[in-house]
């Protein structure tokens, strides 16, 4: 379906560049870009494409992890339940993990633990059906606290894997 | 003459200095600079030698000096004051004051235009009696000024003492600068601060070449944790490992030929090594689990680092290939952030008690395990000056995190980056060249 709306355009596309190219002497560049108005054709295409296909936004949740650990808790594994649900559904969407730590232990070492936790999320995920290829992960430690007061309330929002969905 | 009651061996001599016959300085312990070999702990008992300093006099200067130039009194004086070989006994003597009697030397010189440049006459001289030890000849610009004074302060390091002397290094570190963290650079005793990226995103982790030209660092200028090397002599960068997953925890080998990086690629934290001059990385440990934070040796045939393979993490070591892993720390449930010293003989690292991570050393061999600072706030990342003497860490204090500087053999410990903010990360650079060692 999306495919033959979009060919006509992407004929039209060629043609315009093979005649544009042919008027002109000496040759120029090769045109990277196609004209402005048929970009914008494409987009609105695009577009309706993406609003038939996703009926719901997603909601993916955070989970938690303990003091220096990468474990996936029961809760945790809850959620990514439903995470996978939601995922498995739209098939269309990539998601980054990433992966976030305390303020407590040192800058090296909790970029390594960030890391685990983000994989540990995404074998998981993996595990329960969503396709590697979707996920990508990225770990940032201490680095981006979601609290930043030091208090263990703000440690244990902070020790997290958190889902980004790139529209 | 070598006696006084300590303890002498091959590598750990009582040091004497004659001048003329005089003895000036003869508890001065000279260490020896061969690495990788045991040093013994430097405890308790340092004795500092006392000194005197005159402000320069500026003959041929109408007037009064400008005031840059009054400025390099104050320069001079923190120089020999943070090296924490000597006890200042009296500064800004005006020439021609009389002595104090405990005071072993004394540190005056000259400063003259000749030209568009100037010239700083630097003499040192034994007390009492005022016999020169060493005269000392530098040409300046007022830009080189700083840098100038530095040198002399070296010198007199080397020759009163023969150590290592520290006034011309610098510290890179980590600035949080909003929501972004830059890579910055400050001068040992604090001036001069100058900010080396400045992309907005989050930078960490920066590590010097062994020349002082290049800095190795963790950016997330294209999302993930990737590492770059800018010259500070060009101002370029160039990508250095860009793999799926970490790229972080770079470290050059001390003859600059390689890098030590954690990578994650593989599915979790491992070390590896990567040539400088292009090629595959070679993966060093192997274990499930995390293994972080390389630190060479300062031959580069050994390298620390943190692993939690035992269930927590804590500091091994292995040799560059890979090879005769040993763990090291066995104390404490989190053990972390190892710096290798670079006399070789000990290994500063942080250790989490119930309260908050602190600064310990550990002999490489795994004796002589004692805390450098302790209780003063969760304190990270030591490394060490190239004097093999003074650490400098993060601390944070009153809710913000700042850089600290301690001599492990005296304890003294002195603010870096006040009215920085908060700063963490840091890496002391190597010795730049001309200085004496």
């Amino acid at each position: 379906m999306k495919l033959m709306k979009v060919a006509p355009l992407v004929l039209m596309i060629a043609l315009l560049a093979v005649f544009g190219c042919g008027k002109k002497e000496p040759p120029p560049e090769i045109i990277e870009a196609p004209p402005e108005d048929v970009v914008e054709q494409v987009e609105e295409v695009v577009e309706e494409v993406v609003e038939e296909a996703s009926p719901e936004p997603l909601i993916l949740s955070d989970i938690h992890f303990d003091f220096d650990k990468h474990a996936l808790r029961a809760d945790a594994k809850a959620a990514l339940d439903n995470n996978v649900r939601q995922l498995k559904g739209r098939a269309d969407v990539r998601v980054i993990i990433e992966g976030h730590c305390d303020e407590r232990g040192t800058v090296e070492y909790n970029l390594a633990l960030g890391d685990k936790r983000a994989r540990a999320a995404m074998e998981y995920m993996v595990q329960h059906g969503v396709a590697l290829t979707r996920i990508s992960v990225v770990s940032y430690g201490e680095e981006r606290p979601l609290d930043p007061r030091h208090s263990e309330k703000a440690w244990s929002k902070n020790r997290r894997a958190h889902f980004v969905a790139p529209e | 003459m070598i006696g006084f009651g300590l303890r002498t061996s091959r590598w750990m001599v009582t040091v004497t200095y004659f001048v003329g016959a005089m003895l000036i300085a003869n508890t001065i312990i000279a260490q020896g600079r061969d690495p990788e070999v045991e040093l013994g702990v430097t405890t308790g008992h340092v004795q500092l030698m006392p000194i005197e300093m005159e402000n320069f006099v500026t003959p041929g200067l109408p007037g009064e000096a400008p005031r840059w130039l009054r400025q390099l009194d104050d320069i001079l004086h923190r120089d020999l004051d943070y090296s924490d070989l000597f006890r200042i006994t009296r500064w800004y003597l005006y020439p021609g004051e009389p002595a104090e009697s405990s005071s072993r030397a004394l540190v005056r010189g000259s400063i003259e235009r000749a030209g568009e440049s100037w010239i700083l006459r630097g003499r040192v001289e034994e007390l009492p009696g005022q016999r020169l030890i060493f005269q000392t000849e530098y040409a300046f610009t007022r830009a080189g000024a700083r840098d100038l004074v530095h040198q002399f302060a070296d010198d007199v390091v080397d020759r009163l003492t023969g150590q290592v002397g520290i006034s011309r290094t610098r510290v890179t570190f980590v600035r949080v600068e909003g929501d972004a963290k830059e890579i910055w650079l400050i001068d040992s005793d604090g001036a001069s601060a100058e900010r080396i990226t400045s992309n907005g995103s989050i930078n960490l982790s920066p590590a010097w070449s062994p020349d002082g030209s290049k800095l190795l660092y963790t950016t997330y200028t294209r999302g993930s944790p990737e590492l770059a090397e800018k010259s500070l002599v060009a101002g370029t960068s160039r990508w250095v490992s860009t793999a799926e997953g970490l790229n972080i925890a770079g470290e050059y080998s001390p003859d600059g030929s390689r890098v030590a990086l954690t990578l994650s690629h593989d599915g979790d934290a491992d070390i590896y090594v990567l040539p400088q001059g292009g090629g595959e990385p070679r993966r060093l440990t192997r274990t499930r689990g995390i293994d972080t934070a390389p630190t060479w040796s300062p031959t580069g045939a050994q390298i620390g680092f943190v692993s939690d393979r035992s269930g927590s993490p804590q500091i091994y070591l292995m040799d560059s290939g890979g090879g005769a892993l040993r763990r090291l720390t066995f104390s404490g449930s989190y053990n972390a952030s190892p710096a290798w010293s670079p006399r070789g003989d000990q290994i500063a690292f942080v250790s989490r008690d119930t309260y908050m991570l602190n600064v310990y050393v550990i002999g490489a061999g795994g004796d002589g395990l004692r805390p450098i600072v302790y209780g003063r706030g969760e304190s990270e990342n030591p490394s060490w000056a190239p004097d093999g003497r003074h650490l400098v860490y993060s601390c944070l204090r009153g809710g913000e995190r700042g850089l600290y500087v301690i001599d492990i053999a005296t304890g003294r410990e002195r603010p870096l980056t006040s009215g920085l903010g908060d700063c963490y990360g840091p890496a002391w650079s190597p010795v730049p060249p001309g200085t004496r060692r």
